[in-house]
């Protein structure tokens, strides 16, 4: 190109190098005339030069300049010319070329970006193609820039790209600028994004659901007092849509009167205050006036401690409400059947007190320890002295001295067993005087089962006493009087029988039949007399004699007796079962006198029946552990009414007639004194006809 | 305090630098500078770029740059060249003498 020039203007050649040798002559003394501190100068018709320093400082700090702003660019950034060659890339181009192994050593200086998007193969070719196509219409001036993102992963990781397309001056464009930024980060951030307010959004209906699926009513007020948010409770209760209640203030609701301005005030509180609030108020309109709601407020606080949302809920507490008034009805009521039980229980202290002071026994009190009196009838001070009250504290009754130490060893003894206490004691009158009393004290238990008090009474048996002790006298004087005329008329009567046997022999033959019969009568009397006196005696001497225990046979004691009475009677017909091997301890006597007696009486009761049997048998006393034995006599005689039970065991006391069945009345009396000596008991049953059957024991106390 | 408080006079200045040559981007520095040491918050400066704005600097009769011109207390100080000359910048900025 210079040669051509230098074709072109030969003859110029040598004025061209004058010429510039001029100007750095002219350039030189302009820098030694300003003292290289001026850049431009002017002529006068404004031409303004710059001068050559300058130039070449001016251009070498652009092209510097430049450079590093583009080299300090993250993107990848070349410069087309007009047809699509690069013409210059930057650092990071050239980076990005030898990371990814591009091996060029030029990074593509000097070839067509076009041709290399043309020709690009593959997955990516279409993108290549749609690139190269925008960056022609750019360099075409028919589009003002073009941009489009594309993936670019590497093997290791994934890569998102931006490629920017923007003309470079002039229209048509002298080239073009490409950039391709990495937008991996935006992307992922982008996506990030996405996934967070998918996230956000599946919180807030879970939170909404959550608040619709519960039974109380829930709200969120903002810090002015004007709703953001309510759940499906509260709506349904006033009434209307979410989008409708969204924005309203409490005023905004038909309220009772002042329930608006008490709302207000509570989230005002919630909002200055930073704490939770509770409280009662009605709600949701006139339809629920009769019904009762409790509030709970609490703060929501943002991140520098400000309140900045008032979440509300509110339940339906009217249940709850009724449950307590009726709770309070029933209180009221509690109180008043107590009220009402404490008078009668008044009522009936002043009874008792009204009755205890008419007894004519004494009436105390002790506490549960017996250590203090804490009352005392009127019965007692008239006895004892003194008034009622003078012995309310009182460590106790005037107890004779004698008795004191019996006293208290059986008190102690029943508060022990917490059982009844029952003695005879003395207690000193006011008069001077010892009374026989005769005590019975209970304790009485509290609620929790413990001894709250002890109650007693004691009874003046003074009389009674007396009196019981001359009964004892007179019985034993009684027996022995008995005794005495048992034995005094045994001679008498032997005499009588003596004489009247005597005088029956003197009749001999000339006896005349009535007198036969007068002196059969005579004979008789005088052996029911013999056998009464016999039988007085031997009662009287069962009190005295000595007892003498030795091993008994009683069913060989038993089949005598029998033996006997059928050698009295061969005639009757009577049959025996008598058990073998029955022995006891027992005084032989005795026993005998016993199976004497109520075989005897078996016998006798079955007189009238054409076949009699006797049975006597053994066995272990139902209920006793130590072995005992019950005996047991049965007949099938003429029995008896078990209405006169008790009656056949008193002297001279007897069921049938004389005529009927003979006897002396005495000889039950007789057996049961036999078993008590032997600390057993007897009982009789029977029924009339069909027989009768006593059963004793020995050495057994009844059960 | 009271003698430093004597009304302190507004001082406008005007520079005409040619771009970002190297002398007129010393000088545009360097006035700055002197500026917001000696006369602070009482000053303004007017940056007129020659390339940009010929007109202006041909009317004011500019023929080289960097040229600074003080507009105000008086218009009288006109002084060509990077502003490095500190006691023609001093008679520039209203003192006599360098302080010590």
């Amino acid at each position: 190109m210079t040669s051509r020039q230098s074709d072109a203007f030969p003859s110029s050649q040598s004025e061209i190098a004058l010429l510039i040798e001029r100007l750095h002559a002219t350039d030189q003394r302009l820098e030694e005339l300003l003292a290289g501190e001026v850049d431009t100068v002017t002529d006068r018709q404004g031409r303004t030069m710059l001068l050559r320093r300058a130039q070449g400082e001016l251009r070498q700090s652009e092209l510097a300049r430049q450079s590093a702003i583009l080299g300090a660019l993250p993107a990848h950034i070349a410069l087309l010319n007009a047809r699509g060659a690069i013409i210059s890339v930057n650092t990071a181009w050239r980076h990005f070329g030898d990371v990814n192994a591009l091996h060029d050593p030029g990074h593509a200086v000097g070839q067509n970006y076009l041709d290399i998007c043309d020709q690009a193969q593959g997955a990516d070719s279409a993108d290549a193609h749609h690139v190269a196509s925008g960056i022609r219409q750019v360099l075409a001036g028919t589009l003002d820039g073009f941009s489009m993102e594309y993936p670019c992963h590497s093997p290791v990781e994934q890569r998102w790209y931006q490629i920017v397309v923007s003309p470079l001056a002039g229209c048509p464009p002298i080239g073009a600028v490409i950039q391709h930024t990495n937008i991996t980060e935006r992307k992922q951030a982008a996506d990030q994004l996405v996934d967070l307010s998918a996230r956000t959004d599946l919180r807030e209906r879970m939170l909404s659901t959550l608040l619709s699926s519960i039974s109380d009513c829930a709200y969120i007020y903002g810090r002015n007092g004007r709703l953001l948010f309510a759940n499906r409770q509260m709506l349904d209760l006033w009434g209307i849509p979410l989008e409708q209640a969204l924005g309203r203030s409490h005023f905004d609701f038909d309220h009772p009167c002042g329930v608006a301005e008490k709302f207000q005030q509570a989230v005002q509180e919630v909002v200055r205050s930073a704490q939770s609030l509770s409280f009662d108020a009605p709600f949701g309109g006139s339809a629920h006036s009769e019904r009762f709601f409790e509030h709970l407020y609490s703060p929501v606080l943002a991140a520098d401690g400000s309140v900045e949302f008032v979440v509300g809920t509110t339940r339906d507490i009217s249940e709850r409400k009724h449950i307590q008034d009726k709770l309070h009805a029933m209180n009221v009521e509690l109180e008043l059947r107590v009220a009402s039980r404490t008078a009668a229980l008044v009522r009936q202290e002043a009874l008792f007190h009204a009755l205890a002071d008419q007894a004519p026994v004494i009436i105390w009190t002790m506490d549960a320890s017996c250590s203090h009196i804490s009352y005392i009838n009127r019965a007692g001070s008239d006895l004892l002295g003194g008034k009622p009250e003078d012995w309310t504290g009182q460590s106790g009754l005037p107890i004779h001295p004698g008795d004191v130490d019996a006293n208290t060893r059986g008190l102690a003894q029943a508060m022990e067993r917490s059982e009844p206490f029952v003695s005879v004691r003395r207690l000193a009158a006011a008069d001077g005087s010892f009374r026989v009393m005769s005590c019975m004290a209970s304790p009485v238990y509290g609620p929790q089962g413990t001894v709250d008090f002890w109650v007693g009474l004691d009874q003046d048996i003074t009389e009674l006493k007396e009196v019981e002790t001359a009964l004892r006298v007179s019985n034993s004087e009684l027996g022995t009087f008995a005794h005495a005329i048992a034995h005094d008329l045994r001679s008498p009567l032997s005499v009588i029988g003596g004489f009247g046997a005597m005088l029956g022999k003197e009749l001999g033959k000339t006896a005349t039949p009535r007198a036969i019969h007068l002196l059969s009568r005579l004979r008789a009397g005088v052996l029911q007399m013999d056998e009464v006196t016999n039988g007085l005696l031997a009662l009287s001497g069962l009190s005295r004699s000595a007892i003498k225990m030795e091993l008994t046979d009683l069913s060989q004691m038993a089949r005598e007796v029998a033996e006997l009475l059928q050698e009295r009677n061969p005639e009757r017909v009577v049959v025996f079962s008598i058990q073998q091997g029955m022995t006891a301890i027992s005084d032989r006597s005795m026993m005998r006198s016993l199976l004497s007696n109520l075989i005897g009486n078996a016998w006798k009761f079955t007189t009238k029946v054409a076949c009699g049997e006797i049975a006597f048998s053994a066995s272990f006393l139902p209920g006793d552990t130590g072995g005992s034995m019950i005996y047991r006599i049965q007949d099938n005689g003429a029995g008896f009414d078990m209405a006169y039970a008790e009656k056949l065991f008193l002297p001279f006391q007897r069921l049938h007639s004389p005529d009927e069945f003979e006897g002396t009345g005495i000889g039950l009396t007789t057996v049961r004194k036999i078993v008590e000596r032997h600390d057993g008991w007897i009982r009789v049953s029977g029924v009339p006809l069909k027989g009768a059957t006593v059963e004793f024991t020995l050495n057994a106390q009844r059960p | 305090m009271s003698i430093m408080q004597a009304p302190v006079p507004m001082f406008s200045f005007q520079l005409f630098v040619a771009g970002d040559t190297p002398n007129s981007v010393e000088a545009l520095g360097n006035l700055t500078r002197l500026c917001h040491e000696y006369l602070p918050g009482c000053h303004e400066i007017d940056v007129v770029d020659v390339f940009r704005e010929p007109a202006r600097a041909l009317a004011e009769g500019i023929f080289m740059t960097p040229t600074l011109i003080r507009l105000a207390p008086s218009s009288d100080i006109r002084i060509v060249g990077t502003l490095g000359n500190a006691q023609a910048m001093f008679q520039a900025l209203g003192r006599e003498t360098v302080l010590p």
